[in-house]
């Protein structure tokens, strides 16, 4: 078993083949050996670690899958998203978020990439002025740089 | 004047039913504006911190990429207009999409625009590879070369052609080297028109003279050129000297079928052999009913990736007919069989059902690695007559590829399936074991829109049980697109699947250390909404066992 210490100070014992799916942790264990001490997370709560976890053991024993798929051989399924997958992410925007920074920090790759996709399907359609509303998203232009922008980018506003 | 602390003017109404009087109700009015405008000053402020809040803000530059990559980028490639839309966000995402260079490296014009705004997008592409489209394929067409089949006929001087409008050549300087360009025209003749212009300025530029890959859609012109008849002035010898990657996009047989001097078997696309025998790659599509796509592959044996596309119509009654004849590749002068040594991935697609095996039997490719075909099966077979479907015998040419030297002794990966949605093609049991039995190198199988109207994976299942071997032993990728819900054996498929992970655990029982079996994922892929194949699916006891074993299992929704 792995203790992992969150942010919060909330202990978790984790078998150590759940936890591998994060390769921060995997090589953490294997740079550091056995060790009862616990791995601290400053930069992941309680909360999000649970989930984390979730993925991780829905996915344990299974392969990791591969890094290297060539973008050709996806194709116009780049935004595709298992039916569990779908379901796992599922949640408030501010989860969301959460997850995919603490996919990011403990390097799950799968996770990572399924938290990347589901917010460019919400992003997906939508103007500037529907994703800055959408994501809370001050628009901090000046009106003359907006201009300015738009005007060097007029050509390409259509398809 | 100093307000009155709020409620206390009217106190006494709060314990008493008694109505107000007309100075008191002028007063809560009062206090009732005031709150009001508190609440507002509140709810900005809320807005404010929950902005400030907003998660999206901790996301890293490089993570804010890797969503505006997925974001923006759809089959046709990159959407340019999806991309300007990112940067009017604010200040960061203007700052990330900037830093991500693979948004800026693909970009289609497609109306009058000045070069250099699209050069300097494509600048900001760093040193990542570049590709151009130039697609003057909406209405409307091109008022100079439209319907027209030769470069000077009786064309009215003040018509201009789309492309040369486009100002093609003004892009094709040392500026920006590109490494792809596309056009797509409305008119063979706007692309002669363009490739035979003497026009020094980008005929010696870098950006033409070092291009490696060209693509040429016609799909829309509705005549071919006479001039194209004669291979010393076919505008093919106008091609970039350095290319190594080709793709044409052929005029649809039923729209130039009937124009004068068109044969379709005997009109040849006349590419130099020289341009051939440099390609690395080769995508050709292309419906007519003769040997051009033979004719050219002869010339092409440097080839390693070779798409052919057909893409039949579902009525239509002529497909390949001139393969049926004996002797065919003979009678247009080519050897019995074309090689191609280096070919490792081979895509033929929406290939007649009916002539799969005659045309895959052409080729001689002992170094395939990849094989996706999908069969356009427009000739139904009775539903009790699948031995007699056209893709029987398609099916067991497959075994031609097996590990008998010199064919294909390394071939890792098989796609096949029906080119038509609506259609899907049956794999009766039998064609199943051909594949599993002579293709044992594979490595990736995936059946696109495919039938099975007897259970295939009982028998897998009995064989292996039987025979105490493991079918496809090297196989990692197993994927059923388009999957036929209503009559996919999914309960037996998972049987299938166990059995195959505890044959090779058996195969393992001496040893102290057990591989892990090849397999590793397995995907499900339902092109139309049922519920209850997805509860079957969630519900079924065998799919933590398997999940268990180490093959990841996942259903995909693609509707």
């Amino acid at each position: 078993m792995v203790l992992l210490l969150t942010s919060d100070n909330e202990m978790f014992s984790v078998a150590e083949d759940v936890i591998k799916r994060s390769a921060y942790i995997k090589n953490m264990l294997e740079d550091v050996g056995e060790s009862d001490l616990p791995i601290p997370l400053p930069n992941v709560e309680s909360n999000v670690l649970v989930k984390i976890l979730e993925y991780c053991e829905h996915y344990r024993g299974e392969p990791l899958p591969a890094s290297d798929v060539d973008p050709a051989e996806i194709g116009d399924r780049s935004l595709d998203i298992a039916d569990w997958d779908q379901k796992y992410m599922a949640v408030d925007q501010e989860m969301l978020f959460e997850i995919i920074l603490a996919a990011n920090y403990l390097d799950i790759k799968s996770l990572l990439d399924v938290g990347c996709k589901t917010v460019a399907k919400m992003m997906k359609g939508k103007s500037s002025e529907e994703i800055r509303t959408l994501f809370n998203i001050a628009n901090d232009f000046t009106p003359e740089e907006e201009a300015q922008i738009r005007k060097e980018n007029a050509w390409a506003e259509c398809r | 004047m100093a307000l009155v602390p709020w409620g206390l003017a009217y106190r006494h109404l709060w314990t008493t039913n008694n109505p107000p009087t007309p100075l008191e109700k002028a007063t809560i009015w009062q206090d009732v504006a005031r709150s009001q405008y508190s609440i507002a000053v509140f709810q900005n402020r809320l807005a404010l911190c929950r902005m400030l809040l907003a998660p999206i803000r901790s996301l890293p530059l490089e993570t804010l990429g890797r969503i505006f990559e997925l974001s923006v980028t759809d089959y046709r490639g990159i959407d340019k207009a999806s991309v300007a839309k990112l940067c009017l966000v604010c200040k960061t995402w203007w700052r990330a999409a900037q830093l991500t260079h693979s948004l800026w490296t693909d970009v289609c014009v497609d109306r009058p625009v000045f070069p250099g705004r699209v050069l300097k997008w494509l600048q900001q592409g760093g040193t990542l590879p570049k590709t151009l489209r130039f697609s003057q394929d909406d209405w409307p067409a091109c008022e100079r070369h439209h319907m027209r089949d030769e470069l000077d006929d009786d064309v009215d001087d003040e018509d201009v052609c789309k492309l040369a409008e486009a100002r093609l050549f003004k892009y094709l300087t040392d500026e920006v080297p590109l490494d792809s360009l596309c056009i797509t025209t409305w008119s063979p003749i706007c692309i002669r028109d363009f490739l035979l212009s003497p026009n020094p300025s980008f005929t010696a530029a870098t950006s033409w003279t070092a291009l490696r890959s060209l693509e040429l859609n016609m799909r829309f012109c509705h005549l071919w050129p006479e001039s194209e008849h004669d291979p010393a002035i076919s505008m093919f010898n106008h091609l970039p000297p350095s290319l190594t990657s080709l793709s044409i996009d052929l005029p649809r047989r039923e729209v130039i079928g009937h124009s004068e001097g068109f044969d379709e078997a005997d009109t040849m696309i006349n590419i130099p052999a020289s341009t051939l025998g440099r390609l690395i790659s080769f995508k050709v599509r292309c419906d007519w009913d003769g040997p051009q796509i033979a004719t050219l592959l002869q010339h092409c044996e440097q080839l390693e990736d070779l798409t052919v596309e057909y893409l039949m119509n579902l009525s239509d009654g002529d497909e390949q007919e001139w393969t049926k004849e004996p002797n065919c590749l003979e009678k247009y002068d080519l050897p019995p069989q074309i090689r191609l040594p280096r070919l490792h991935t081979l895509v033929a697609d929406g290939i007649p059902a009916s002539a799969a095996s005659t045309v895959l039997q052409f080729l001689s490719v002992p170094a395939l690695v990849n094989i996706t075909v999908t069969v356009n099966d427009s000739d139904d077979a009775a539903e009790d007559e699948y031995e007699d479907h056209p893709a029987h015998d398609f099916l067991q040419s497959l075994g031609l590829f097996s590990p008998h030297p010199p064919d294909a002794p390394t071939l890792n990966s098989l796609t096949i399936g029906e080119a038509w949605e609506s259609l899907s093609f049956p794999l009766i049991p039998i064609s199943f074991m051909d594949i599993v039995l002579d293709l044992t190198s594979l490595k990736r199988l995936i059946l696109h829109e495919v039938q099975y109207p007897e259970d295939p994976f009982l028998a897998m299942r009995l064989y292996m049980e039987s025979q105490r071997v493991q079918l496809l032993p090297h196989l990692e990728h197993l994927e059923f697109d388009g999957v036929p819900s209503d009559t996919f054996p999914l309960e037996s498929f998972f049987h299938f699947l166990r059995a195959r992970c505890d044959q090779h655990i058996s195969s393992w029982s001496g040893c102290n250390v057990a591989q892990r079996d090849s397999l590793q994922m397995v995907v499900l892929r339902l092109t139309k909404e049922d519920d209850e194949f997805r509860n079957v699916y969630y519900s079924s006891p065998l799919l933590p066992s398997i999940r268990k074993r180490g093959v990841s299992v996942e259903l995909y929704l693609s509707y």
